[in-house]
């Protein structure tokens, strides 16, 4: 019973932040918002839900597995935006301001 | 060595993806898991180019992972606040830092943290300094000085790192 509530809990914050995400998507003006926008709120929406499955699966065979597909996607996922962004940041397609912080000292 | 050791945790991944253990399936692992190593020979990750590989250091590590997860859940509470709210108060910028963390390892791993916590996208990585895309203000301050640079650092300075851009020129 305590096991179900905490799965349901987790799952629904796990659904939460996707839709925060998805609203990020549209709601968001540029190519680099819109990259935060899609990594970030599925890192930990796609973390709570799979945290969910994994208190729902116990610590067995399929629950290891959970936590190497949430490894892999910790991962893929900042590597992926990093190259879009690098791509679009160094065609520089999107005028962006920049703070040398580097200089100002 | 560091052949051998990608050779097993090869192995391990495979059974635990597997699920069902016959020899067939162990035979079907260690071919090939073998054939992966030998094929990426020159590529394989070296045990001694990872920061912090001794009792102390791993304790650092456990640290870092579970002050990531804290981190995560605050930056990641602040943009969903940010961005539900009516006004979208954003102030997109690219920063530029230099960082003091002189292994590889440890640099990627900033990079992906600083990627995977909201608010915050690295754009490139020097072998001294981060370019960073920032969604506010508050994010592009916060990510200078950050704790987890710092605990990185600490990781670091347990022990002797290869592989660092120091001793490479």
């Amino acid at each position: 019973m305590l096991k179900d509530v905490l799965v349901v809990l987790l799952l629904s914050g796990g659904t939460f932040f996707f839709i925060v995400g998805t609203v990020c998507l549209i709601r968001l003006p540029d190519v680099f918002t819109r990259i935060h926008a899609t990594t970030k709120c599925d890192t930990l929406g796609a973390g709570l839900l799979l945290l969910g499955l994994l208190v729902y699966q116990g610590l067995t065979v399929p629950g290891a597995k959970l936590v190497l597909i949430l490894g892999f996607l910790w991962l893929t996922n900042p590597t992926g935006s990093h190259l879009l962004a690098r791509a679009v940041y160094w065609r520089q397609q999107v005028p962006v301001e920049t703070f040398d912080y580097t200089k100002e000292g | 060595m560091t052949q051998v050791m990608w050779l097993v945790l090869l192995v391990l991944f495979w059974l635990v993806l597997a699920g069902a253990w016959s020899w067939q399936v162990v035979l079907a692992a260690v071919v090939a898991a073998m054939l992966v190593v030998a094929s990426n020979r020159d590529s394989l990750l070296k045990p001694q180019e990872i920061p912090g590989m001794n009792g102390r250091g791993l304790r650092l590590w456990l640290i870092y992972v579970l002050r990531f997860v804290l981190e995560l859940f605050k930056a990641n509470v602040q943009v969903a606040k940010i961005v539900l709210s009516p006004r979208l108060r954003i102030a997109p910028r690219v920063i530029h830092f230099p960082t003091r963390i002189q292994s590889e390892v440890g640099r990627v791993v900033l990079a992906t943290t600083i990627s995977l916590t909201p608010g915050t996208l690295t754009l490139h990585v020097t072998r001294d300094s981060l370019w960073v895309h920032a969604l506010t203000k508050e994010a592009a301050d916060g990510v200078q000085g950050w704790i987890m640079e710092e605990l990185l650092l600490q990781i670091e300075a347990t022990g002797k790192v290869d592989g660092g851009w120091m001793n490479c020129s």
